[in-house]
C-alpha cells in the first residue's frame, strides 16, 4: 500500500485535477493549497484494493471477437479487437479506493460541499494514478509495449460485460466491489479494465483514453 | 450435541470449495450451486476426501444458493439446497461404511451461506426484509435437508451478518456460526472492526463468531489475538492458504501445508477448538491441521469480563470512563427539529449528528416521537440516514414498544434501548426486545409509584430490574442504571438521593450509571452553574455516562477537568491539547456580542463581498446585521440573488472555478440558514422561490453533478426536494404529486442509464404532465436532451438555476 501511495502522490496528474474542477486560468494561491490539502487528506482517506489476473486471449477480427482464457470469457466489440490486435495475453483488472472515501464525501456534501467536489476530483485522478501503478506491478518487461488501458463502455465494448468480468474475477470477494443491476459500479471511485500485451506501435496514437471515447461533447473532454 | 461441541471441543472443519470447482475446471458463467444437480458424484467425492482428512464438519456446495444469485439459472433454492445436502450426506454415509468406529467419530454437515451479493441499504438497495426473506428460505430448505448447523461467512458487511444471523436464529433450531472476512487493515471492506463485530455478533446469540477468506493464516494471527482479548465466544478459524499468485495465468496461493499448520499452530495456543481452511486449501491442509489437533491442546482462553459496551457497524464504545451521549437528537422543545422530522429533511438531522460527534459525543440518543408521525416508520428511516452517514453508536429513545422493537432490530449495531423501568409492564415488554437482539438498555429507577424520594427505593429498583433482566439472559454487564434527577427548585432536600443511588449502584450492583443532569436545575435562574455543579458531584460518586447537550462547553469541559483530576486523562494530555491556548482567562467573550458598527449602505456590500469571496463563517453575522435594517426578501432578493448571478458569470467566463463557485454557494446556504431563523418568529413571507425535485436517475449510482446542482438550487432560494441517486421514475412521479411539483431535475452520468432517464421522462409526462423536465449530466447532449422530450437541457448547475429562475418567473406571470 505504501508503495502505491508513495507512486500516485508521484504521478498524480495535477492538470487533470483541475480540469474536473472546471478551472480555465491558474487559480489564486488560496485554492491551490486548498486543493493541495484536500489531495493530501483523500490520500490518506484511500483504502486501495485490486485484483488482476493474466490470460491467454485470441482476437478474431473477422467476427470482432475476443476469446479469453480458451472460451471462459467471450468479449464482442469491434474497437477492443483492433485495440488488442497483435496481443496473445490480457490482464483483467478490478481496482478501487474503498468504501469509507465514498461516505466522508456524502458526509461532506451535507457539511461543506466545498470539500466534497475538491474530494471526488482528487478521487478521479487518485484511482486512476492508482491504475498506473497497478500496470507496474503486474506487467513486466517480456510483456513487451502493452496497450493503453482499456474499459467496458468504450468504443463499442459493451458495459454488460463487466458482470463476467467481474465473476471471472472474483470481483465482489477480493475487492468489496459490487455491480448493480445495470453494472455500475460501488465504490463509484472504481475501474474495471483491460491491458493487452505485444502492443504495436503504430496503434499507439494517444496517450489518454478520450480519443477512445465515442462522446464528443463530454465536458471533460481533453483538447485533441 | 454439536451445540455443545461448539462451546468446549475441538472441531475440525474442511477447505476449500470454490478453488477445487475451479480446479476441476468450472466454466465461467456456470454456476458452482448448479453441479449439485448435474454432477453429483463431484461432491460425494470432495466431501469424502475432507472426511478422510480428518474433518469433523464438512460445507455444503451452498454458498451463493439464494433466490437472487439463482435468479435465471433455472433452478430454484430448494432444488439446488436439498440436492447439495443430499450430497453431503451421502458422502458422510460413504465414509460411515467405510470406517470402523465412526460412532466415536461423528462427522456434521454445515450448511454453508454466503452474503446474497447485492449491497444492502442504505449503500445499495436490497431492503432488509427482502435480504431476510432470501436467507431465511436458504436456511429453512437447509434444515429441512438434514444440515446440522449454519455457516454463515466470508460476509464483510456486518448488517448482512446480523439479518442472515437473525434469519438462521428466528426460523430454524439449527447452531449458529458467523463468520467475516477482513482485510489488512484489521477491517473488512464495509468498514467493521474486530471489536464491532464482536459487540454486535455476541449479544445476538449466534453460538461462534469466525474468521475466513481474505488472507493466510499469518496475517489472520492479529485479528484472531484480538478478539480472544474481547469475548469468551468460541472462535472458528478458516485462512486462505496464503495469499493469491498469478503465476504465468495460474493463480496459485502462497503458504504449503507445513507453514499453514505452524501458524495455526500459534492460533491453538490462544485457545482456538474451531480450526478449518478457506480459498486454496485442500486435503492437505486439513490433514496438517488433524495433525495438529494430535500433538497441540488448545491452550486456555484468557477469561474476559464483559464491559458495558455498546457499537455501530464500525465503531464501539466501552463505558469506562465519563461518557457524553448528545441529547440533541429529541424533538422536546426543539422547534427546528420538529420541521425537520415533519419535512423529511434529514439533511438538518444529519448535520445536528455531525455537530455533535464533532463537539465531543460518544453516543447519540435518537428521539424522534411527535403526535403526527408514524414513529416507528420515522426512527427507522432516520436511523438508516444517520447510519449512512455517521459510525457513532446510536441510543434509541422511545416509549413506543412497537418503535424499540423495529428500531432494535434495524440498527445496524447492537442497540442502546432508552429505556426501561421497574413497572411490570415495561419489564415485560422491554427486556425482551433487549435480549433479542443482544442490546444494552438503560434502567430507570422509577416504578408504578413513581419516582421514589430516597436511594433506598431506588437502589431496589435497580435490582428488581438488574434481576428481571438476568431472568431473561440479559447479562448486567447490558444494563446501565439511571437514577434520575430530580429538580432542586421543587424537591431540594431529596437531590442528594440521586447522588447516593449513583454511588450505591455502582459499588453494590456493579453496574453502569447514567443520568440527565439537566433536571436538576428546572425553574431556577442561572441553570448552567447548578447544571455544571451537579454534573461534577454526580462524577464523584460514580457517575458513568451524562445524557447532555455536548455543545455545551460548561458541561463537556467539566468533564474533562474530572478526568484530569481524577487521573483518568493521563498526564493531562486531552485537557492540554483542548485548552492549552486559553491562559488565565476570567470570562469567554461571546463573540456576538460585539457587532461590527457599519453604515447601512456597507453592511449590503459587505454581505456581497463576503458571498463572493466564500467566507461562510461571517455570513450569519452579517445577515443578522443586515436584518435589524432590511426585511429577509429583500435581502435575498436585493443582495443575495444578484451576488449569485455575478459569482455564476465569473464561473461560466471561466474567471473562477468549481470549488470557488460552491464556496459561495455554500456562504449563501449559511445566510439563509439564518434568514429562515428569522421568518420563524417574524410574520414575513416564505423565502421559497418555488420547489424543484431532483433525482439521478434509476440503476445510475453517480450523484456529483445532482449534488452540485442542488447545493446552487438552494442558493437561489429554491426548495430542493432531493431524491437521491439510482431513483426509480414512480419514485419520480410520486414525489412530483406529493409536492405539486413543476419542476423536475434528472441526471445521469452513464450512457446505460439514459434509457432509465427516457423512461422517467415519459412516466412524467403521462401522470404529471405540469412538470417541465431538465435533464443534465455527462453524457447527455441538447440533441439528445430533445430526444427523450426532456424540456431543457442543462450543461451545469448555473445553467439548471438559469432555467429554473425563468420558469418559476413565468409561472408567477401567468397566475
Amino acid at each position: 500500500m505504501k508503495d502505491a501511495i508513495d507512486y500516485i502522490k508521484k504521478h498524480l496528474s495535477m492538470d487533470d485535477l483541475y480540469r474536473y474542477l472546471s478551472a480555465k486560468q491558474e487559480v489564486p494561491e488560496f485554492w491551490e493549497n486548498k486543493v493541495l490539502s484536500t489531495l493530501d487528506e483523500v490520500i490518506d482517506l484511500v483504502e486501495l484494493k485490486y485484483t488482476a489476473n493474466h490470460y491467454d486471449m485470441q482476437v478474431s477480427p473477422s467476427e470482432n471477437k475476443i476469446d479469453v482464457d480458451r472460451g471462459r470469457l467471450t468479449l464482442y466489440s469491434e474497437s477492443l479487437s483492433k485495440h488488442l490486435s497483435r496481443s496473445n495475453t490480457i490482464w483483467l483488472v478490478g481496482a478501487t479506493l474503498g468504501y469509507k472515501l465514498e461516505r466522508v464525501i456524502e458526509k461532506s456534501f451535507i457539511t461543506t460541499p466545498t470539500d466534497a467536489v475538491i474530494m471526488d476530483a482528487c478521487g478521479s485522478v487518485i484511482v486512476e494514478a492508482y491504475c498506473d501503478w497497478i500496470e507496474t506491478q503486474i506487467v513486466t518487461e517480456e510483456d513487451h509495449k502493452i496497450a493503453p488501458r482499456f474499459s467496458p463502455g468504450y468504443g463499442d465494448l459493451d458495459l454488460s460485460c463487466q458482470r463476467a468480468i467481474a465473476d471471472l474475477l472474483s470481483l465482489e470477494k477480493r475487492t468489496g466491489i459490487h455491480l448493480n443491476k445495470h453494472f455500475l459500479m460501488t465504490p463509484q471511485k472504481s475501474v474495471i479494465f483491460i491491458i493487452g500485451n505485444n502492443m504495436a506501435m503504430d496503434n499507439m496514437v494517444c496517450n489518454h483514453k478520450c480519443t477512445l471515447c465515442t462522446f464528443k461533447q463530454c465536458a471533460y473532454r481533453k483538447g485533441e | 450435541m454439536i451445540k455443545q461441541k461448539i462451546q468446549d471441543s475441538d472441531l475440525l472443519f474442511d477447505g476449500a470449495m470454490g478453488t477445487k470447482l475451479q480446479n476441476e475446471g468450472l466454466k465461467l458463467g456456470v454456476l458452482p450451486e448448479s453441479l449439485n444437480i448435474t454432477n453429483p458424484k463431484l461432491f460425494e467425492k470432495i466431501h469424502l476426501a475432507y472426511f478422510n482428512a480428518g474433518a469433523d464438519v464438512i460445507s455444503t456446495n451452498t454458498f451463493g444458493a439464494n433466490a437472487k444469485k439463482l435468479d435465471g439459472s433455472g433452478y430454484s433454492v430448494e432444488a439446488v439446497v436439498e440436492m447439495a445436502v443430499k450430497n453431503a450426506i451421502s458422502a458422510r454415509n460413504t465414509y460411515y461404511a467405510q470406517s470402523k468406529r465412526h460412532e466415536l467419530n461423528k462427522k456434521y454437515i454445515a450448511l454453508d451461506v454466503g452474503p446474497i451479493g447485492q449491497l444492502i441499504e442504505p449503500v445499495g438497495k436490497l431492503t432488509f426484509d427482502e435480504a431476510y426473506a432470501l436467507y431465511k428460505e436458504q436456511m429453512l430448505i437447509g434444515e429441512k435437508s438434514g444440515c446440522d448447523l449454519i455457516l454463515i461467512e466470508t460476509q464483510t458487511d456486518l448488517f448482512e451478518s446480523k439479518i442472515a444471523a437473525l434469519a438462521a436464529l428466528e426460523n430454524t433450531n439449527l447452531p449458529v456460526i458467523c463468520s467475516l472476512s477482513f482485510e489488512e487493515n484489521g477491517r473488512t471492506f464495509m468498514g467493521t472492526d474486530v471489536e464491532s463485530m464482536i459487540t454486535v455478533l455476541e449479544g445476538i446469540g449466534v453460538d461462534a463468531i469466525g474468521f475466513n477468506c481474505s488472507f493466510g493464516p499469518k496475517e489472520m494471527y492479529d485479528l484472531v489475538s484480538q478478539a480472544v482479548k474481547l469475548t469468551n465466544m468460541p472462535i472458528l478459524v478458516q485462512p486462505n492458504a496464503g495469499l493469491p499468485k498469478v503465476i504465468e495465468t495460474i493463480t496459485v496461493y502462497d503458504t504449503t501445508p507445513k507453514e499453514f499448520k505452524d501458524w495455526m499452530s500459534k492460533m491453538r495456543k490462544l485457545g482456538i477448538r474451531l480450526m478449518g481452511g478457506c480459498c486454496g486449501t485442500d486435503e492437505a491442509y486439513i490433514e496438517a491441521l488433524k495433525t495438529l489437533f494430535k500433538e497441540q491442546a488448545a491452550g486456555e482462553r484468557i477469561r474476559v469480563k464483559n464491559p458495558f459496551r455498546v457499537a455501530s457497524y464500525a465503531q464501539t464504545v466501552t463505558f469506562n470512563e465519563p461518557t457524553i451521549i448528545g441529547e440533541r437528537l429529541n424533538p422536546t422543545g426543539k422547534k427546528r427539529l420538529k420541521e425537520a422530522l415533519k419535512n423529511n429533511d434529514f439533511d438538518f438531522l444529519i448535520k445536528e449528528a455531525l455537530l455533535q460527534i464533532d463537539q465531543g459525543a460518544h453516543v447519540l440518543d435518537l428521539n424522534v416521537g411527535l403526535p403526527e408521525l408514524d414513529e416507528p416508520k420515522m426512527m427507522v428511516q432516520v436511523i438508516k440516514k444517520i447510519q449512512s452517514i455517521c459510525e457513532i453508536p446510536l441510543q434509541i429513545d422511545s416509549s413506543n414498544i412497537e418503535c424499540l422493537e423495529i428500531a432494535a432490530r434495524k440498527y445496524n449495531g447492537k442497540p442502546l434501548i432508552n429505556s426501561v423501568n421497574g413497572k411490570e409492564e415495561s419489564l415485560n415488554t422491554v427486556l425482551p426486545i433487549v435480549k433479542k437482539y443482544g442490546g444494552a438498555v438503560i434502567g430507570l429507577t422509577l416504578d408504578e409509584e413513581g419516582i421514589p424520594k430516597d436511594a433506598d427505593t431506588r437502589v431496589n429498583i435497580a435490582k428488581k430490574i438488574i434481576k428481571r433482566a438476568e431472568a431473561y439472559g440479559i447479562d448486567k454487564s447490558n444494563i446501565m442504571i439511571d437514577c434520575l434527577a430530580l429538580t432542586a427548585s421543587a424537591q431540594q432536600k431529596d437531590v442528594m438521593e440521586s447522588l447516593k443511588a449513583i454511588q450505591r449502584v455502582r459499588e453494590e450492583l456493579n453496574v453502569v450509571t447514567v443520568l440527565g443532569v439537566s433536571n436538576v436545575s428546572f425553574g431556577l435562574p442561572y441553570r448552567q452553574l447548578l447544571n455544571k455543579t451537579f454534573l461534577t458531584m454526580a462524577l464523584s460518586y460514580g457517575l458513568t455516562a451524562a445524557i447532555l447537550n455536548p455543545g455545551d462547553e460548561e458541561m463537556t469541559g467539566a468533564i474533562d477537568a474530572f478526568n484530569v483530576l481524577t487521573y483518568k486523562d493521563i498526564d493531562s494530555k486531552k485537557y492540554v491539547e483542548k485548552y492549552g491556548h486559553i491562559k488565565n482567562v476570567k470570562r469567554i467573550e461571546n463573540s456576538h456580542s460585539k457587532p461590527v458598527i457599519l453604515k447601512e449602505s456597507s453592511k449590503g456590500h459587505l454581505l456581497e463581498e463576503i458571498i463572493k469571496q466564500g467566507r461562510s463563517d461571517q455570513a450569519a453575522q452579517m445577515v443578522e446585521e443586515l436584518l435589524l435594517s432590511k426585511s429577509a426578501l429583500s435581502i435575498v432578493d436585493e443582495i443575495i440573488i444578484p451576488t449569485l448571478n455575478e459569482v455564476g458569470n465569473n464561473f461560466e467566463q471561466g474567471k473562477i472555478f468549481l470549488p470557488q463557485l460552491i464556496q459561495s454557494a455554500e456562504t449563501v446556504q449559511r445566510a439563509f440558514s439564518r434568514l429562515k431563523d428569522s421568518l420563524k418568529t417574524g410574520k414575513q413571507d416564505s423565502l421559497s422561490k418555488g420547489k424543484i425535485v431532483l433525482a439521478t436517475v434509476e440503476h445510475d449510482v453517480h450523484d456529483i453533478g445532482k449534488n452540485i446542482v442542488k447545493v446552487i438550487l438552494e442558493n437561489y432560494g429554491f426548495e430542493v426536494i432531493d431524491l437521491g441517486k439510482d431513483v426509480p421514475p414512480s419514485v419520480v412521479v410520486n414525489a412530483c404529486k406529493d409536492n405539486d411539483v413543476t419542476l423536475v431535475g434528472l441526471s445521469a452520468l452513464m450512457t446505460s442509464t439514459v434509457t432509465s432517464m427516457d423512461k422517467t421522462i415519459q412516466l412524467i409526462k403521462k401522470e404529471w404532465p405540469k412538470a417541465k423536465i431538465i435533464v443534465g449530466g455527462a453524457v447527455l447532449n441538447p440533441q439528445y436532451a430533445k430526444m427523450i422530450h426532456a424540456d431543457h437541457y442543462a450543461k451545469d448547475a448555473r445553467e439548471t438555476a438559469v432555467i429554473a429562475q425563468s420558469h418559476f418567473k413565468a409561472l408567477n406571470l401567468n397566475k
